[in-house]
């Protein structure tokens, strides 16, 4: 696996071995050791993956346990099709979905999908000249399912394949997207602006 | 192979440069990109403008990164006590792994109010909260040897739920785990198993399903004839009662198993294609029924024996075994605009809580048309009925079938005493 930084603006990359389907073995194996290694690896990333469904700690803190639970139980039946990774996220991410569901049922992803571009034409510029605040206040405005994808590819690294396995979605719609959330991010600046 | 471009933002590499940005693309196609990039100048402003975005996206998490001593307590209420034996072997306690797990939370809000709101709502309705009496449907008659074997698994269910029910009582956050299934009782579809199925399953991953023949089905105890006969019948009123086998040992579950993969396999019992999702529940086990071929019935039979194989496969898995159902212990009904009326007979101690907050509800599916077209695809609320188990999730409050958005009432339901019922379809 190969994993990306930014520190002082140099661009560090690092190769990390992927043994992640090792450490499920061992998990299968009774290992509460591998619990623990697979905790250590995941489990920040897992709680701040999270803290975009629910801002309520007691549920971010009840996803991540539950999360590790099902790994640990459902070790012996992960046959690596996925990444650990993927597998982890998506499991963290229904357990997510089915709290928030409970308290305000929000459009559909497909139809999310289909909504129409808000701001088309070039207009990248709009987005790389924009200040921090802008953008933030930008990302804010985003909706759940435009700033999830943002998320995944871009503070967790994942690669297209773990995003669509991640989000249960075909390959292509992760493209689409992306691309529908910077369109998105892209109005919501040119709107600021005015 | 990545075109040269020199005034235009290629698609291609307009959809690969966040995964250039991310690092993820391999060596090869990222130099590609990059050559590329050289050429062009629009896709230069538009890398720009990705790289803005991620640094956004990263601004905006990292106002919300979790802290380490929260990080430390998270783990602290995984590990103490809560864990049995992964994978292949039997589960801790899944009601005791979360209450070890919930011990290590402070937070009043983790009460969960919705859960309980729906807990309160079961405990009002009129299914009892103890185990019935145990009685054999009428169709084991037919079946000396599994009722001998259903006769074990009940001694053995009061046994083994008499034990697993002291053992809940208490705090089982410090116990070892039991590895059985055990019913709580007041709350029915509490914790008892706490299960999540994380590999999606494929008409591909069994392939032994091409190999049944017509003539295995025929060899069936309970064949088509049987639903030919039953199927013009009205029903009478909903009376029987058939009770839990419960927790039996594996041959029970096998035996038990084998009775509802010949009952869901080998009957047409009125499952037209079109329905094949809503009688599958689509959730179970993630087997997506459309996966076969959806106009023939062989295929769609075919499939729905691997449900039961897996059915049957998972409840080894966990060492639980709540296979042969249930039902007459309540009924509740709708109707539909063909006036066909759709019951669902149930019994809450069958069900169990996945690990992704849906609940699996094990039951028997009924449905009895006034209309003789759907009459002919219909089936009767019979003990032969069509097994089923459903995947509901809980929207406001409500539990539907999952996909489906099919309401289950366990409590008063407005159809129930509505002058004008709400009206539930399946499109």
């Amino acid at each position: 696996m190969t994993d990306v930084d930014d520190a002082g603006g140099t661009r560090r990359v690092k190769v990390i071995t992927d043994d992640s389907h090792a450490l499920i073995a061992r998990l299968a194996a009774g290992d509460r050791a591998a619990l623990r290694e697979l905790y250590d690896r995941h489990g920040a990333e897992l709680a701040t993956f999270v803290v975009r469904y629910t801002s309520d700690r007691g549920e971010i803190e009840e996803i991540v346990q539950d999360t590790m639970l099902a790994a640990w139980n459902g070790s012996g039946r992960f046959v690596g099709r996925s990444s650990v990774r993927s597998w982890l996220f998506g499991i963290a991410r229904r357990r997510a979905a089915d709290i928030h569901r409970r308290r305000r049922p929000e459009l559909a992803d497909a139809a999310l999908d289909t909504l129409s571009d808000p701001a088309p034409g070039p207009e990248a510029w709009a987005l790389a000249q924009a200040g921090e605040d802008e953008l933030l206040t930008a990302m804010e405005r985003l909706s759940p399912m435009h700033r999830e994808v943002l998320e995944l590819v871009f503070v967790h690294h994942f690669a297209y394949a773990e995003v669509a396995e991640t989000l249960d979605i075909p390959l292509g719609t992760v493209k689409s997207r992306l691309n529908h959330a910077r369109k998105a991010l892209r109005a919501h600046v040119r709107s600021d602006a005015r | 192979m990545i075109p040269p471009h020199d005034t235009s933002t290629d698609d291609n590499v307009g959809d690969l440069l966040p995964a250039l940005i991310n690092g993820t693309l391999d060596a090869e196609t990222a130099m590609q990109v990059r050559s590329h990039l050289d050429r062009c100048a629009a896709c230069r402003e538009e890398l720009a403008e990705w790289e803005a975005i991620a640094t956004a996206t990263r601004a905006y998490t990292a106002r919300q990164e979790i802290t380490a001593p929260a990080l430390d307590r998270l783990w602290a209420g995984i590990e103490p006590g809560t864990l049995g034996r992964p994978g292949n072997g039997a589960l801790s306690h899944p009601a005791q792994a979360r209450a070890a797990v919930r011990q290590g939370i402070t937070d009043p809000s983790q009460n969960d109010p919705a859960r309980q709101s729906w807990r309160t709502s079961m405990s009002t309705t009129t299914i009892p909260t103890s185990r019935p009496r145990f009685a054999f449907p009428a169709w084991t008659r037919h079946l000396h040897g599994i009722s001998t074997a259903l006769l074990i698994a009940v001694i053995l269910a009061l046994a083994v739920a008499a034990w697993g029910l002291s053992g809940i009582g208490g705090n089982g956050g410090g116990d070892e785990p039991n590895g059985n299934f055990a019913v709580v009782p007041g709350s029915p579809v509490a914790e008892s198993t706490s299960v999540y199925l994380p590999e999606p399953l494929t008409v591909e991953d069994a392939p032994w399903i091409a190999a049944i023949t017509a003539a295995e089905c025929d060899a069936e105890p309970m064949s088509n004839h049987d639903y030919a006969e039953a199927k013009h019948t009205d029903p009478g009123p909903l009376e029987r009662s058939y009770d839990i086998v419960g927790p039996a040992d594996s041959a029970d579950a096998e035996a038990a198993v084998a009775v509802l993969r010949a009952h869901q396999a080998c009957t047409d019992a009125g499952m037209r294609a079109e329905d094949r999702s809503y009688y599958t529940s689509a959730g179970l086990f993630n087997l997506n029924v459309a996966d076969a071929n959806p106009d023939t019935w062989s295929d769609y039979k075919k499939t729905r024996m691997e449900i039961g194989r897996q059915w049957s496969a998972w409840a080894n898995e966990q060492g639980i075994y709540p296979l042969v159902l249930i039902t007459g212990v309540e009924t509740e009904s709708g109707v539909s605009p063909s006036n066909a009326h759709w019951e669902w007979r149930y019994n809450p101690d069958n069900s169990v809580m996945l690990a992704d907050g849906r609940m699996m509800l094990f039951g028997q599916g009924a449905y009895w048309a006034e209309d003789p077209q759907i009459q002919e695809y219909g089936f009767a609320p019979d003990p032969n009925a069509t097994l089923v188990a459903f995947i509901l999730r809980e929207v406001d409050g409500q539990w539907l079938i999952d996909e489906q958005d099919i309401p289950i009432c366990f409590g008063d339901c407005d159809w129930k005493t509505a002058a004008t019922p709400t009206v539930h379809t399946r499109d």
